[in-house]
Order: structure tokens, then sequence, then C-alpha cells
């Protein structure tokens, strides 16, 4: 550098006092991600705690925590066996289930979004949601599936998702595992499932076809303690394996180029990124049915706020995506009380107002 | 101080050669020029020594085929900046050098990590765009950044991709002197893919001409750079001037095929 | 020789042979005026229930062609599927058929309708998915057909039934009525709401749905929440199943136990009291829509109607009109 640059990098750095060390700026930087991650946090709890109160049984606030209460602590706390039929068999399975589902499937999506530098993907391009509800109209329909009994429906979505998520792994490792290799199998993927389960439905009788498609518009209202069990046990092995990757998701979003020239496996961090996340999915709409839009919303948002770093977005979009869902649930089942709008629906309603916001934006990057 | 041998190297896309065996020794503490016409494998041979695409042939780093060395200790040991224009990032600047970090860090970043990203910044006067959006720096800042970030990786060699390319004259001076600065401060290498012969001339210290995937000669610019080379490689008939300290090219006309 | 009885004779003849190729016109369900061709020998039927009461009008004489729905009785499986329902009717199929009438619902698309009437095909939108207007539709299409005493002798059965109900829960109060949750279509809370033909039936058969006021214009089957139901304590619970196929006992009793193992249901009355059932789809609608009133009338008022077995009635009416003996479950649990 000249002598003229260093002289007036002296006179900025004396101009701009604001500016401290670079350091020290990140370091606020970070403190505001974290801050986020607070208000997140308490949002999600207010909002849990809220939604827990709502409700077409007349139970006071006093009752419904008096329940809650009485789980944990018998001796101080009388509540009646509706009380707590209502609550614990009712209402909270409702709510963690929200919130875990929206868990699941932001950081999933956020994921793939990473790793194929795509703002739109989601579970739906890459063709698993369509596989899902392939396996589930096959059991409806045809009655024939994997797993028999009353897991016939959920066995058949869940592994289906699986094969799905291969035949795109498989696909695109024959043209190199690009996005835009990877991108294109999963849409050819979800149109052959798509394609098959519309035949299943022209198949199927009237009861059927509708049961296929009440199964496609999600619900959380078959949420048990057995099912919750399952698929927070699947988030807790995926979900601190994907936030180690996101240095290399971060990485990767630079360009392969640039990530392979950093060190990173960038095929493997793909295939390995992809099919964590398709397992967290599959887990999640095997009981609740297709739920749109989470995947695709909440990192969305909480990229605008908190950036692209993935180590602080996967863990965000998770909070965010709890909250949307969660709010979108206790929505559709308070608002047209006691009629219960499916969550799929509700979330769809998310998605149009979000797009037209992005599309309006000034800024000429989306991503 | 590393010694880079190449040794026959291949490579091409579709078929088509571009890299035809190609043989090279880097090996000075110093800034060392490639220069080529269109198409003549500059970009390739830098992706191809940084293990980005896979070549055939022998690239051996201090002795050690580099086919067979892990990509993070590649990583730590070779520093690859991009064309500014390639990386479509919305990440702050400070965010984007931390990533030179990577070859370093498993997940969790040190304060040491910080400080060093915060150092490389202050030493390229990039203080002041620390939290600002890369993607809206203009084409100077965003290469200075993308070379802080390979300098994070504390490579010993600094291999660079055109990195004038995008620039106007007064960043594209102020990039050269930069990388020169660094190599004789750090006492590191750099490999530089260039178009512009004149900018060439004036900062590097060894120069590699490239023709049809081959190295066409090395040695010194003022021995390379005359009439006679440019005409037999780019096809054009120029006038080399040699009055200042370095030779200047004044291209004049191309070479009409008969 | 006097000629004047012969051209009276060949007069007399000509008017009976035109006679013979008369036409009459109906009004069908919805107010449209079709004219068809007497005698009408051929009838292909697309509409919910109406294969089904064409064979009882004439055992199946007339049916060249049905919906994939209606196969009650079994002997209708000899008649060629015309079409899975009067949404998707096979044209060119039902115009090699040659029908003289087609009597579809109201699915039956206008370009649909209009390639039946420019091949001179008449059609008649009908349906006997309505309790409130089934009677009045099987007389319109039995006089089409030139069916009406066999017409009238199974609606004389049908009324005979109905009025039963009827006079026995005039005099019925408020109190007395149960509350009924209806779910149908097999999904968990799935219900139906006012101006349906299931809280038709409920309210003939004595009972009050209790979600009858939840529908809006736009839809008629709300799906309700289970803390609702809990709330509102219904006295009976039915679900309603249907199939392409005949439902066997155990597909019945395997729904039942859907119902009653739901824990979050365990303190419904409906549930303590084992006041569950499941009703088969195939006797909700048309002719033996009856059947289901009757079961529904006795599971809500046992008292009321000690003497009547449903399941009696439907084998005399599956024996009188359509020669059939019943061998699959159609309720369930019954008392045997």
């Amino acid at each position: 550098m000249t002598s003229h640059d260093v002289q007036g990098a002296d006179a900025r750095q004396r101009e701009s006092y604001k500016h401290g060390r670079p350091k020290e700026e990140y370091q606020k930087f970070l403190g505001k991600k974290m801050l986020f991650f607070l208000i997140i946090i308490l949002a999600v709890i207010l909002l849990a705690g809220l939604a827990v109160t709502f409700g077409s049984a007349n139970l006071s606030v006093k009752d419904v925590y008096a329940a809650i209460l009485a789980k944990f602590l018998p001796g101080y706390f009388q509540t009646t066996h509706f009380a707590d039929t209502i609550v614990w068999g009712l209402r909270l399975e409702r709510i963690l289930m929200g919130i875990v589902a929206g868990m699941g499937l932001s950081v999933a999506g956020a994921a793939m979004q990473g790793i194929l530098k795509n703002p739109l993907a989601s579970e739906f391009t890459l063709g698993i949601s369509s596989a899902a509800c392939f396996g589930a109209a096959l059991a409806i329909v045809m009655g024939a599936g994997f797993v028999g009994g009353e897991y016939l429906v959920i066995g058949n979505s869940f592994i289906f998702t699986l094969i799905a998520s291969f035949a795109v792994y498989g696909l695109a490792k024959y043209k190199g595992i690009t996005p835009e290799t990877m991108i294109l199998a999963g849409i050819a993927i979800m149109y052959l499932f798509s394609a098959m389960t519309s035949f299943l439905q022209y198949v199927g009788h009237a009861e059927q076809v509708q049961e296929v498609v009440f199964w496609m518009m999600g619900s959380l209202g078959k949420a048990t303690w057995e099912k919750l069990a399952i698929i927070t046990g699947v988030l807790a092995i995926c979900l601190p394996y994907l936030i180690l990757k996101s240095w290399d998701i971060n990485a990767i979003g630079a360009g392969d180029e640039t990530a392979k020239s950093l060190g990173v496996d960038v095929e493997r961090t793909r295939v390995i990124s992809m099919i964590l996340g398709a397992l967290i999915t599959a887990s999640i709409i095997c009981f609740t049915g297709t739920i749109g839009f989470i995947g695709l919303v909440a990192p969305h948002i909480t990229r605008m706020v908190i950036g692209g770093d993935h180590r602080f977005l996967l863990p965000g979009s998770a909070l965010v995506g709890a909250l949307l869902l969660l709010g979108a649930d206790t929505l559709a089942r308070t608002i047209l009380a006691p009629v219960i709008l499916p969550v799929g629906i509700m979330t769809s309603f998310l998605g149009v107002p979000f797009f037209v916001y992005l599309f309006m934006r000034r800024r000429k990057e989306f991503w | 101080m590393v010694n880079i041998t190449i040794k026959g190297l291949k490579f091409g896309y579709n078929g088509s050669r571009i890299l035809d065996g190609l043989d090279l020794v880097i090996d000075d503490s110093e800034v060392l020029g490639l220069v080529g016409p269109n198409g003549s494998g500059k970009t390739t041979l830098i992706k191809c020594i940084d293990q980005i695409l896979k070549p055939r042939g022998c690239i051996l780093l201090d002795g050690i085929d580099m086919a067979s060395i892990g990509r993070k200790e590649i990583a730590r040991r070779l520093g690859y900046v991009p064309q500014s224009s390639s990386t479509p990032l919305a990440t702050t600047v400070f965010d984007t050098v931390l990533m030179g970090r990577r070859p370093h860090i498993n997940w969790h970043v040190s304060d040491n990590d910080i400080e060093k990203v915060s150092e490389t910044l202050e030493l390229l006067d990039l203080q002041d765009l620390a939290m600002r959006d890369f993607s809206q720096l203009s084409g100077g800042q965003k290469q200075k950044v993308l070379v802080a970030r390979a300098l994070c990786q504390e490579p010993e060699v600094l291999l660079l991709d055109e990195p004038t390319s995008n620039l106007d004259m007064r960043h594209q001076l102020e990039v050269m002197e930069m990388v020169s600065h660094l190599v004789k401060e750090k006492k590191i290498s750099a490999v530089m893919a260039l178009h512009d012969l004149n900018l060439a001339a004036m900062f590097v210290d060894k120069l590699a001409i490239l023709k049809g995937g081959k190295i066409y000669r090395a040695g010194c610019p003022a021995d390379l750079l005359n009439a006679e080379n440019i005409r037999e490689v780019y096809g054009v008939e120029a006038l080399v001037m040699n009055d200042l300290d370095r030779p200047y090219i004044i291209p004049l006309r191309s070479i009409q095929k008969r | 020789m006097d000629m004047k009885p012969i051209y009276v004779m060949i007069c007399l003849c000509i008017l009976v042979c035109t006679g013979c190729a008369e036409s009459i016109n109906v009004i069908d369900s919805t107010g449209r005026s079709v004219s068809v061709q007497t005698p009408v020998n051929k009838v292909v039927s697309l509409g919910t229930g109406v294969a089904e009461y064409l064979y009882a009008l004439d055992e199946g004489k007339r049916l060249v062609g049905r919906d994939s729905y209606s196969y009650f009785p079994p002997a209708l499986e000899n008649v060629t599927i015309a079409g899975k329902s009067s949404y998707s009717p096979d044209l060119e199929l039902i115009i090699k058929l040659d029908p003289d009438l087609v009597i579809a619902d109201g699915m039956l698309s206008e370009d649909d309708m209009k390639e039946l009437e420019d091949a001179a095909i008449p059609v008649m939108i009908e349906s006997l998915s309505n309790p409130e207007n089934e009677i009045d539709t099987m007389k319109r299409i039995a006089q089409v057909v030139g069916e009406e005493e066999r017409s009238a002798k199974l609606i004389g059965f049908i009324e005979k039934y109905q009025d039963l109900i009827r006079e026995r829960t005039a005099g019925l109060s408020l109190d007395d009525k149960p509350k009924v949750f209806f779910e149908w279509a097999g999904k968990p809370y799935y219900t139906v709401s006012n101006g349906t033909s299931s809280d038709t039936l409920i309210g003939y058969a004595g009972a009050i749905n209790i979600a009858r006021d939840l529908g809006n214009k736009t839809s008629k089957y709300p799906t309700v929440g289970a803390e609702w139901v809990i709330k509102t304590n219904p006295d009976v619970i039915i679900q309603t199943r249907s199939s392409d196929k005949p439902l066997q006992e155990s597909d019945l009793s395997k729904f039942h136990e859907s119902i009653v193992s739901r824990p979050e249901l365990a303190d419904v009355s409906a549930i303590k009291e084992g006041r569950v059932y499941v009703i088969s789809g195939e006797i909700r609608y048309g002719v033996r829509s009856v059947i289901s009133e009757l079961y529904m009338a006795k599971w809500f008022h046992p008292d009321l109607f000690k003497d009547i077995d449903p399941k009696a009635v439907h084998k005399e009416l599956a024996q009188q009109f359509y020669a059939a003996n019943l061998d699959e479950a159609y309720a369930y649990p019954t008392e045997s």
C-alpha cells in the first residue's frame, strides 16, 4: 500500500470514531443475533402458554395451569380428570407437536436452501412431499404398504420419502451433484409421484379420495406422546449434526469452487445434508401429513433478520418455524371454533403475503 | 517457503483439451504472473493447482502428490482468490473474511480467529467496511475482501484468478500493490493469472506465458515481453518500449490470418 | 261390399301405431322439461341410488348401464358400468348402448349433457340422496318408465315404516331427543351440519345432530375439535362408512373399535353407555334409507321401537323387491 493510503487510513480511523475495531463491531453483531434468539424463544413460550388455554372446553386459565402443574407437583395442585384429559390428552400434545414439527421442517428447509443455493428449495421442490403423499395414498386407496396395521399410512409415507431422496441422489450423482442437477432431479421425482398420486385418487372411491385429500392438507390433531417422542428423537440426532456442518454450508453458499478451496468436501456435505433434511422431514410429515411453506417461510424470515450465517440461521429458523406453525395451528383451531381448519391451509395462507412482500421489496437480491 | 512442481498436467472439458502437458515450477517467495490469450488455460491452471479441478498429470507440493493431500490441509497452505464478480453473497464483509478461517476451525470460532480477521481487515484498510453487506461493495472493494479471506487461511501461496479483470485503473493498481506488499511482508508466494500484460510487467517478479495448454516460455518479464513473443502467442503486432524500468507494450493491430 | 268398416279399421290401426310411439314430457328435479319417447326400454343410470331403485321396479330389465357405486343388489354386477359416477360418464359407451333415457345426478357437466342430447338421448337429472324429496323423485321416475304400480308397492312399504317412525316420535319434546354426534367418511371429527341428508335422517329419527348449526354457505361438512365433542357430551355417536364393495361385519366392528378406543373420548356419555354405532353407507341413500332411519330410531329410542327389528325389515325389503338374501353387515352393533 502506498504511503498515501496509509495516511488516509489513519485519517479515516480518527474520523470515524464510532466505528470501533472490526472485532468489537462483530461481537456486537453477534450479540444482536443472540438477542433475536432470546426474543423468539420467549415468544414461543408465551404463545404456547397462551395456546394451551384456548379450546372449546370451558377451562379457565387457572384450571389449565393447575392441570399442568398437578402432573409435576401433585401435592400442591388439584385438578379434575376432565381437565387432565383435555390439557394433557389433547392440547399439550398438539402444541408440542406444532413446536417440534415447526422446528424440524424449518431446519430441513434452511439446510436444503443452503446446500442448493436456492432460496426456493424446500421439501416440495425436491419431491419429498409428493412421495410422502403417494405413500399415504397408496396405503389409503390400495391398502398396500410396508408396515401393516395402524402404521400403514405412516410407514408408507416415511419409506417413500426416503425412496424419493435416494432417487434424487441417484439421478443427480449420474450427472454430478450440483444444485442444478439436484433441483432438476427433484422436480422430476415430484412430478412422477404427483402423477401417481393423482392416478390413485382417480381410481379410489369417494371416501378414500377424501381421506387422501385430508392427509395432504396436514393436521396436528393426531399427535400422541409416542409420535412426539419419535420426532424429537430424530431431531435430537440430526439437528446437532446439521448445525455442526453449518460452516460448510456457509462456504458452499460462497460458491462450489470457493468452498473447495477452503477445504470443504462439497459433494459429501451436500449429500449428507440432503439425507438429514429428508429424514427430518419424512419423520414429521409421515405423522402430520404435508404441511407446506414452513420450510420456506421460516428460513427466509430468519435470514432477513439475522443474515445467512448458517451457524445462527439453522437454530434461528427452527425457532421461527416453531412460532409460525404453532401460531398457524392455534389460529386454525380457534378462528372458526368449534370447526377446525387444516393447518396446512393456514400455512399456505401465510406463504402468499410473504411472497408478495418479497416481491415488493426494492432490493434486487432475494437471497 | 514452498515448492510446487507441476509435471505433464492435462485437463479438458467435454473432449476439448485445455491443459496439454504443462510443466512449471514455483518455488520462490515471489509474484509469478500467468499470462496468455483467452482459453490458454490460465484460470484452469490455477484451479488445478488448488485441486478445485482434478487434472491428470502430477502436481507435487513439497514433493508430495497433491492428489493425496486432504482438502483441509491444502486449504491451510494455498489460498484461492476468485474473481470478484463470481461470488453472489449476502453476508457481511466480516463473515466473508471469517470463512477464510474454515481450514483452521471445526465449528467453534475462537477469539483468536476473530482477532485474525480483525487484523487482516485492518491490514488491508477494510475495517470501515467490516459490517457492510458484501454484495453492496464496489468491485475493487470486493476483490480486496476476497484477498483478505484468502489471507486468513494463513497460506504459503496465494492463487489469484484474474484479480484485476473487472476493476478500474485505480483499483487495479491498488490490488496489485497490495499483493506485492503482502508477498514481501509475509514471505509468501503469489501466482496470478493476468490478462493485462502491462500490469504484469509492472508487478510480477517472474512471468510464465501460456499457449495452447502448455508453458510457452517462463522467465523474467523483461526477457519475455518482446514483439516476437507477443506476435507468436497473441497474434498481435505490438510495439514494446523499454525506456522505463520495465517493458511497456502498445498493441498496434491484429495479424490477419492468411 | 261395404268398405266403411275396413277404412275404420285402417284408421284405428294407424292411430294405435302412432299412439305406440308417443312421447311424454316430464319436469326433472332441476325444473328442466325433458321429452322422453315411450315406452322406455333401455335406461342408463348414473344418479346416486337410482340404479338400485330401477332394479326394484323391474328386476333390472331396463337397466343397460349403471354407475360403479351402485352394486346392490349383487345382480347389478352383470350390468355394464357406464361411468364411475355422473361426474365421469363414458359418453361413447352410453351412446353405443343407445338408451331411451339417461338418469344422472347434478354432477353431470353441462357439456356431457349436451353431448347426450345431441345424440338424441334424453337426460333427466335425478338423485335419491336427499330423504326430503326421495318419494317424489321415485314417483317421477316410475311414471317415466311406466312402472307406477310396482313403484306404488315399494313406496307403500317405505312409507309404512317412515310413518311409523314419525308417529312414535311425534310426541317427543326437545329434552327427549338424544344428542347425536355423527361422523362420516371415516375421518375423525368430520361431521355434517344442517342441510345434509344425514342430518335430515337424524332429525326424522327423533334426535338432534349436535353439529347442525356449524355449517355455512361453503361447507356443510365441518371438521370439529375433539374438545368440543367432549364438552357437548353427546348421548349417541354414529359413524358411517362407505366402500366400493359391500362391508363385512369385521370391517364394521373395526371401525367401531377405532371410535371407542379413542382415549380422549373415554368420558363421553355415548362411550360410557355403549351407545356407539356404525352404519354402512350403502343404506344411507335411496330406497333403503328408510332402513337407516329404522336403525337410528331404534338406537335413539329403544323403548319406543322395541318391537321393530330393522334387520328383519331390511331382509323383507330385499326379498320382496330384490329377491336377494343379505349376508353382509349394514350396522354394528346390533342385537341379533
